[in-house]
């Protein structure tokens, strides 16, 4: 009973141009949506403070990823197509089930910074407030949890300090484990320019591995991978030492100075030592302390390569205790600035949806908070303390402890560290509940119930940037099919399981009311003093919620409108309103290389994709950067004694990669800036789109002790050449084709417009009718074209059906003995192809047009080797090679790249 | 018959064929024909004309005028004498001079050969000098042109090679039904390899044109015309007419007669010197160091030889060399040099193949050089290939993954 597949519907709206948020990262972008068709043209949205209408490569392809390929339309229930009654009646009785014979505590929600503020608030209250457990915790434990963590030991709230206006104000901007021109393409844009305007600032990058962020950096500081907290401890006792930190600040607006003072000269009070520690060179080292001591308008930029540690919430307070003891912090352009990687991490931290959170920025250890959310609530069953963070959480459903786990947008059999141990987990559990908008996701496939979801586009509410500006997403899409939105799921199933006028809302701007209440409720000052509150925005009528602006909390009635520079009366959120400085011993990383783990991987993102490329493959542009995961390695590794067997690789050989809880096969790259013995890979290649790259199988569950964050940066590996027979790509109009023969070689799906790519790879001799079994080559329709070259294994294959491309097939020993695949997959949509063209697929390029190379700026499809030759003949600065090229003019993202060509000509 | 006043020496030459037509060119390029007194001896009656176009005059694309190249005003333009109908019987060596057939005798200096050669008859059973078409000068495709197209029964053309094909397509385009009866497992085995002889074979089946290949021909039956024909299998084929075009063998009995020596050719040495002192030959008649030939490129490089010899005296030689040849039927284009099926076991091949569109390439590798090549339905690059032959030019790993696609790819590759 599949109904048939709808396209695109909008939704009847007065104002045709709809104004919403970029579902991406933390940046959250203002987009504007011209719905007046579906051709849904985007643009920045001039007026958002995020972006003042820029946009990045990502933002601007989203309209590519709303195609209906691949949704889920309605709800499965075991199997089976069902209605949604049925499907609410089957969670709400398979919870009430697990929760009457096992209680409150075998019960977890996994929910996702992708919900929107109002669907993580119904789900919070449902799980702590009716079913009496704070199981509940999300993917942002994954990015920034240590950042949190970091945040309320020194200012006893989760209150970000400054604004995205604060880098434009910087002098000294340090930017800690965060490739933002890739990870925060708008922020890294806007400090950018700030710095050309303003040629006086500097900018220091702090990061194991030179990345694309460096090209703006005055200095890179690749030091050790885990000694950023030992370096913020040296540079807090060399401060010390100089008598250059605000004396008056540290007496009068904090506390614990002594004891941290000491940990930082015991640990690293030495510079000469503090620089060999951290394997930086001495001048650099002091370079940097001489900026930090002079430049009182000092901001540090930290994200998850400072939180994705075993000792991040010490990572971020070292850097805190910096900015304390200096007072540079609740002042223009100065502070410690956590930004967060998904678009609504912050409004999940607002309403508490984590397991170590209450509500609205309270927590479980003061007893009269639990009481006054109960109260507000009329909780039924309320929790009483902390739940499970993730990775306990699904330890809990491994040993049995957890007996039904709701899942909401988020794909954690790929996204967790141990990641096989997760889905074993999950396979193992007795009800997976699994919200998503996309039917097959490596999670979907361990669920029982699967939910459809609404996406970006079809939901309204609303969501917090990393400088706490809540901007609304607003629908201009009909939801699909029996599609609906993450809120309206949660409520239904309360109400359902017995929670009928606690969760009786009609829309999220209901929901929305209650949370700004609750912000409010009691928080005079008198009661409590907290941090997060809306109360300016109680009487909000529904108009005014539908025409939100975007809007930076505290909105109080003391500042109604954006933007109270928080702490700039110094007055922080502790009993006795002063920060707290901690005392750092800093710890390098858990585990350490050894014989059999020599190198050490580090995660990350890529430039154009997104967490587990749920959205982000459906916009073949954005997969064009990098179309494959690849393992960076420093060229000088390549000939390492630590590589089995003794064997060279060479850019292109696959390799495996083993840590001690498993392996995953990829392809490598050479990148210098790199450490020797660092290797990089990235997180987001999923078994939909990989046979075996999930690169968080290899990452130990270590958690950072107070965070639960996960050290996913950090894990140490094996690397073996895999040997291949051959390489080879393929090319199938056919969405549905799989290589079954290669379910344990390698693999990579890249979904292109007309087309899916295949990276192939395997041991074993390849078989032609692996590929051609669907071809009916008696036929007289159907047609080959080949060329052989049978001493070197080299054979190429077309195949077409009625004269139009159906398929085609290259393998080779050796990878350099392939031709391009791109020229070729734009033949896919002619119906008819010239007798040029049949020839020259066989060399993957028309003799008639240019190889353009490697694909360098996404956005004008500008690729390597017209760069190469716009730069030989004579476009010899950025300006001139977008002039003649149109590089790096819309999104900029590849300017690092441009840099480096222009820069290789010297 | 000697003129008195004479001082120039007397060139003379047998034959007026592909041979001497493309030495009488060069000479006048090089204005050599000025320094000698030339007369051709010609058995046939017709004007120089390219024997090569017989195919289309056939095939009824071109009339015989228009193939015709070297008419009495050539000769008379460039004062060279030439005598039609004049077959030589025989030379005398001592004598320096030639008695034709009808007894007259011409004096000569320096005397050149170049008879051609003559198709090869199969003598099987029935057959005799009326029964058997062949095809090679103008009066056999007159022969050819008078079979009468009303009669329904085939055609059969002994021998699927590239005469063989241009005949039976010539006859097909005269409207008649025509079999093919070839000894080997594929037409063209001499240039093509399996596949493409299969490809080739179905291509001009579509034409009109009937094959029986491993099969031999046993015995012609006849009353008063050709009316059926026998295979060695017993087999019995209708057919009205016969044409043999299993190969040729040079004409050499009037230089045997003459006492050169001979073997499968007239023997010449790399100036195309016979055991004669004053005889020079060349064309299909020859044997050089082995080889007979039945194709124009090497003839012409020997006519270059000759040429530059008579003027400046013999420093010139000819060398064996492979050559690439083509089959000249409308619409289909197959190119092929060198052994298409190598017997080196180091050869490597690359094949590019378009079923649908009858394209075939494939190019053999010795020792990472061009060995030999088959193009079937796309040619345009046949020459860059035989080129990369003759220079026996080194293919890069890298290069060679294009090569079989095409020079377009080949030097971008390089670039
Ligand atoms: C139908 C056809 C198509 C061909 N197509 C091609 C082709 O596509 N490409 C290619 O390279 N080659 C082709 N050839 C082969 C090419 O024509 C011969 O290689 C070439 O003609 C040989 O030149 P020749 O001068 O040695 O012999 P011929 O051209 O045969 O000339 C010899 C001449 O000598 C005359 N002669 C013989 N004996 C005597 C004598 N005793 N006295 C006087 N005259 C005598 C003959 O009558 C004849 O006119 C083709 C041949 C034929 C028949
Ligand atoms: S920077 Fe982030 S929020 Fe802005 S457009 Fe890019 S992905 Fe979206």
């Amino acid at each position: 009973m599949k109904p048939p597949l709808p396209g695109l519907v909008l939704k009847r709206l007065n104002n045709q141009t709809t104004r919403t948020t970029c579902p991406y990262c933390g940046v959250g972008c203002g987009i504007e949506v011209d719905a007046s068709n579906t051709n849904l043209r985007m643009k920045g949205d001039a007026q958002h403070p995020a972006n003042w209408g820029k946009l990045c490569v990502k933002g601007s392809a989203v309209g590519e990823t709303l195609g209906m390929e691949g949704r889920l339309l309605q709800p499965i229930v075991n199997g089976e197509a069902v209605d949604t009654d049925t499907a609410v009646a089957a969670v709400a009785d398979g919870l009430n089930r697990v929760l009457a014979q096992y209680g409150s505590d075998a019960i977890g929600f996994y929910v996702s910074g992708q919900l929107l503020t109002e669907d993580y608030y119904v789900a919070n209250k449902l799980i702590k407030g009716f079913i009496g457990t704070a199981n509940i915790d999300t993917n942002s434990r994954l990015c920034m949890a240590s950042a949190v963590a970091g945040y309320k030991r020194a200012f006893g709230s989760d209150t970000v300090p400054c604004s995205y206006e604060d880098l434009n104000q910087a002098d000294l901007l340090i930017l800690v484990g965060s490739n933002a021109a890739w990870t925060h393409p708008i922020l890294y844009q806007q400090m950018a320019q700030a710095k050309r305007d303003f040629p006086h600032k500097k900018v220091v990058v702090i990061d194991p591995r030179r990345t694309a962020t460096c090209d703006f950096a005055d200095l890179h500081l690749a030091i050790t991978p885990g000694s950023d907290a030992l370096l913020f401890n040296g540079l807090l006792a060399y401060l010390a030492n100089q008598h250059a930190l605000d004396q008056d600040f540290i007496v009068q607006h904090t506390q614990g100075f002594a004891e941290a003072l000491a940990s930082a000269q015991q640990s690293a009070g030495d510079l000469n030592k503090l620089a060999q520690a951290c394997g930086i060179c001495l001048d650099d080292l002091t370079r940097l302390c001489s900026w930090v001591k002079n430049t009182p308008k000092m901001l540090t930029f930290y994200s998850q390569g400072v939180n994705q540690s075993s000792s991040g919430v010490d990572k971020s307070n070292a850097i805190i205790n910096l900015h304390l003891a200096t007072g540079r912090i609740g002042k223009i352009g100065a502070g410690p600035f956590s930004i967060t990687g998904q678009p609504n991490a912050m409004g999940g931290r607002e309403v508490g949806g984590l397991a170590n959170q209450l509500a609205a920025h309270m927590d479980f250890n003061q007893p009269e908070s639990i009481e006054r959310v109960a109260r507000f609530w009329q909780a039924q069953n309320m929790a009483q303390q902390n739940g499970l963070k993730a990775v306990d959480l699904f330890e809990a459903v491994d040993n049995g402890q957890i007996k039904a786990i709701w899942i909401m947008h988020t794909n954690p059999v790929v996204s967790m560290p141990d990641a096989d141990f997760v889905r074993q987990a999950l396979e193992k559990c007795p009800l997976v509940i699994v919200s998503d908008n996309m039917a097959d996701t490596d999670t979907t496939r361990v669920a029982d119930i699967v939910l459809p979801a609404a996406g970006w586009g079809e939901k309204d509410g609303t969501v917090t940037n990393s400088d706490r500006t809540i901007s609304r997403q607003r629908a201009f899409l009909q939801a699909p099919g029996l599609v609906q939105a993450d809120w309206w799921w949660i409520t239904q199933v309360a109400q359902k399981m017995g929670f009928k006028t606690a969760f009786n809302y009609q829309s999220p701007y209901d929901i929305f009311k209650e949370h700004v209440a609750l912000s409010a409720f009691e928080n005079d000052g008198v009661f409590s003093r907290r941090d997060f509150n809306l109360s300016g925005w109680l009487n909000l009528s529904a108009q005014q919620y539908d025409d939100l602006t975007p809007t930076a909390w505290p909105i109080t009635a003391q500042n109604p409108q954006r933007n109270a520079r928080m702490f700039s009366d110094a007055a922080f959120f502790t009993p006795n309103q002063k920060a707290n400085f901690i005392a750092i011993q800093p710890k390098l990383p858990l585990e350490m290389p050894s014989e059999n783990y020599p190198f050490v991987l580090n995660t990350g993102r890529y430039r154009d994709q997104w967490h587990t490329m749920t959205r982000t493959a459906k916009a073949d542009r954005l997969l064009q950067h990098r179309r494959e995961p690849l393992l960076s390695l420093h060229p000088l590794d390549c000939y390492s004694d630590a590589l089995q067997p003794g064997g060279q690789i060479k850019a292109g050989d696959i390799v495996k990669v083993s840590s001690r809880l498993g392996e995953t096969l990829m392809r490598v790259e050479f990148d210098d800036g790199l450490q020797p013995g660092q290797v990089f890979a990235p997180i987001h290649w999923t078994s939909v789109y990989a046979s075996n790259a999930r690169i968080d199988r290899l990452i130990p569950a270590v958690v950072d002790p107070i965070s639960g964050q996960p050290e996913s940066k950090h894990a140490v590996v094996n690397i073996e050449l895999w040997a291949v027979n051959h390489h080879a790509w393929f090319l199938s109009s056919d969405p549905n084709w799989f290589p079954s023969a290669y379910q344990n070689a390698y693999w990579i799906k890249v979904p292109q417009q007309h087309t899916t790519l295949w990276f192939l790879a395997g041991q074993h001799t390849l078989n032609l009718t692996d590929f051609s079994a669907e071809f009916d080559v008696q036929s007289s329709s159907v047609e080959c074209i080949s060329y052989n070259d049978n001493a070197m294994q080299v054979g190429r294959y077309a195949w077409l059906k009625d004269g139009q491309l159906q398929a085609i097939l290259c393998f080779a020993p050796r990878l350099d003995d392939l031709p391009a695949s791109d020229w070729v997959a734009s033949l896919f949509n002619q119906t008819e192809l010239t007798p040029a063209q049949r020839l020259a697929m066989m060399a993957g390029r028309d003799a008639g047009i240019e190889d353009v190379g490697n694909m360098i700026c996404s956005c004008f499809q500008v690729g390597e080797n017209t760069l190469r030759k716009a730069i030989k003949q004579g476009a010899y600065s950025l300006v001139e090679l977008g002039k003649v090229t149109c590089a790096g003019t819309n999104c900029g993202s590849c300017i690092p790249e441009l840099k480096q060509l222009l820069a290789e000509r010297i | 018959m000697r003129v008195a006043t004479q001082i120039k020496p007397d060139l003379l030459i047998i034959g007026l064929g592909m041979a001497t037509m493309k030495l009488l060119d060069e000479m006048v390029e090089l204005n050599a024909h000025k320094r000698f007194n030339v007369q051709v001896l010609s058995a046939e009656s017709e004007a120089g004309y390219n024997r090569i176009l017989l195919s289309h005059v056939l095939a009824g694309q071109q009339s015989l005028a228009q193939i015709t190249t070297h008419d009495q005003a050539w000769f008379d333009q460039h004062g060279i004498s030439v005598h039609f109908s004049q077959k030589v019987a025989q030379i005398d060596t001592q004598k320096t001079k030639v008695i034709t057939k009808s007894d007259a005798v011409f004096q000569y200096d320096k005397l050149v050969l170049a008879t051609g050669s003559q198709a090869v008859r199969l003598p099987v059973k029935g057959a005799n000098e009326q029964n058997l078409l062949t095809f090679r000068d103008v009066q056999d495709v007159q022969r050819l042109l008078t079979i009468p197209p009303q009669n329904p029964a085939p055609v059969v053309v002994v021998g699927g090679g590239l005469l063989g094909l241009e005949a039976a397509y010539g006859l097909v385009k005269q409207g008649h039904q025509v079999t093919v009866l070839h000894r080997s497992d594929r037409i063209l085995s001499q240039q093509l390899d399996n596949e493409a002889g299969r490809m080739l074979q179905n291509q001009l089946e579509r034409l009109g044109i009937t094959f029986r290949l491993n099969s031999q021909l046993a015995a012609i039956q006849t009353e008063q015309n050709v009316n059926g024909v026998m295979l060695d299998d017993g087999t019995h084929l209708d057919a009205k007419a016969l044409v043999m075009a299993v190969g040729i063998q040079p004409n050499i009995e009037l230089a045997q007669r003459s006492g050169l020596l001979c073997k499968q050719g007239v023997l010449v040495d790399q100036q195309m010197q016979t055991s004669q002192a004053d005889i020079l030959a060349l064309g299909e008649c020859v044997e050089f160091d082995g080889h007979t030939y039945g194709l124009v490129a090497p003839i012409y490089r020997q006519a270059k030889v000759i040429a530059q010899n008579l003027l400046k005296d013999g420093s010139r030689v000819f060398a064996n060399q492979i050559s690439s040849t083509q089959l000249k039927v409308s619409g289909i284009h197959v190119v092929s040099f060198g052994s298409p099926v190598p017997s080196d076991s180091t050869a490597q091949t690359l094949v590019y193949q378009d079923k649908k569109q009858g394209v075939y390439r494939k190019v053999v590798l010795v020792s990472g050089r061009v060995h030999s090549a088959v193009l079937l339905g796309q040619i345009q690059d046949a020459q860059w290939l035989f080129n990369l032959y003759l220079q026996q030019t080194i293919i890069s790993a890298h290069q060679r993954q294009s090569l079989v696609l095409g020079q377009a790819y080949y030097e971008r590759n390089v670039a």
